[in-house]
């Protein structure tokens, strides 16, 4: 079974080496791919110098886009099991393998690692917290399955998704929407718990002022997914 | 009621204007696609200038007190329509470059791998 670390990166020089590192030491069976989305720092001089596998996008995409190419290449190169794993050190690679023994003894389509089964480890400002809870009873209301983290960017799935998402995968914060797409599909989707650190470098592409605006289009973005026949 | 002076002001920019549009499909820096929707609202406005009676009859159906006023009205839902278009058209762009972009950056790994596995090949030959 092939399975493949999806690292989007945006100014990540700072950690990058480290969450490589991670992934080898920690992660048996699983290669990786870094996407750099055009950063203006030296990421992509870094990558290079450290032979890191890398897939350098010409022009910045965004999260989404980023994350996207990655699932493109997964399915390009026959992969099975692709993962989101974010390039800040805030993932921790030691769960990798139990979220890809999960998804397969389960059957299931996705795996979303989550911070709030356990409630342990980084848990986020209270102000996030209660966004997330509000998305969490959203998607309960949607669509009856109760996601405990549903903006977690610690993800896994199999092939069928892996293709889904290389051909339609949201431009920016992705993770709320294709939750709910995939449910409506009828796919499986589970949690297991994870512990998440506070990212080491870099900020939260989410900045206060833009919460507002982030609640706002998630929620209608969740409303035409459900909207949407097929 | 609009004076002859008015209509003829009118005609004469939307006849200038629908002849730029001609041109510029001609000179293929305007997509026919693109050109239809303001073909259509070109000819309307002439239809409606050179056809005053339709006009009056049109906004006194409305209840548009001043036939110019309907002119003006239609021409900015036309133009509404059209923005509509246009950012349907910017979105379709959009998703194709970025697939582009994304591609290339699979292709640029793929050649530098294979003028690494190239170079590795010569230095073997040598």
């Amino acid at each position: 079974m092939k399975k493949i670390v999806i690292i989007p990166a945006f100014n990540e020089s700072a950690s990058i080496v480290n969450t490589v590192k991670d992934i080898e030491e920690n992660s048996e069976g699983f290669d990786y791919i870094i996407i750099n989305d055009r950063s203006t720092d030296d990421t992509l001089d870094v990558c290079r110098k450290n032979h890191l596998n890398i897939l350098d996008l010409p022009l910045n995409l965004g999260i989404g886009g980023a994350v996207q190419t990655g699932y493109w290449y997964a399915y390009e190169n026959g992969y099975d099991i692709a993962v989101q794993f974010d390039g800040d050190g805030q993932h921790d690679a030691k769960y990798l393998n139990t979220m890809a023994e999960h998804l397969v003894k389960h059957n299931l389509d996705m795996v979303i690692g989550s911070r709030f089964i356990t409630n342990e480890g980084f848990q986020s400002s209270g102000a996030r917290r209660m966004g997330i809870k509000y998305f969490t009873f959203l998607i309960k209301l949607l669509t009856g399955k109760k996601i405990t983290d549903p903006t977690s960017g610690y993800r896994m799935c199999n092939r069928k998704v892996i293709k889904l998402f290389s051909n339609q995968y949201p431009k920016d914060y992705p993770e709320p929407e294709t939750v709910v797409a995939l449910i409506k599909r009828g796919l499986n989707v589970d949690e297991i718990p994870v512990v998440m650190r506070a990212r080491e470098e870099g900020v939260s592409s989410i900045s206060p002022k833009k919460s507002i605006y982030y609640m706002f289009k998630v929620t209608l973005a969740i409303l035409i997914e459900k909207s949407r026949t097929k | 009621m609009m004076t002859t002076a008015l209509r003829i002001f009118i005609a004469v920019l939307d006849i200038l204007g629908l002849l730029y549009i001609l041109q510029l499909v001609r000179k293929n820096r305007l997509d026919l696609k693109y050109a239809l929707s303001w073909l259509v609202v070109s000819i309307f406005v002439l239809i409606m200038v050179l056809f005053p009676n339709l006009m009056e009859k049109l906004a006194e159906f409305l209840g548009i007190a001043s036939p110019v006023n309907m002119i003006f009205f239609l021409g900015f839902i036309f133009s509404l329509a059209i923005i509509l278009i246009l950012t349907v058209a910017l979105s379709i762009n959009a998703g194709s470059v970025k697939r582009l972009n994304q591609k290339i950056a699979m292709l640029d790994k793929r050649v530098r791998e294979l003028e690494e596995m190239k170079m590795q090949g010569d230095k073997n030959d040598v």
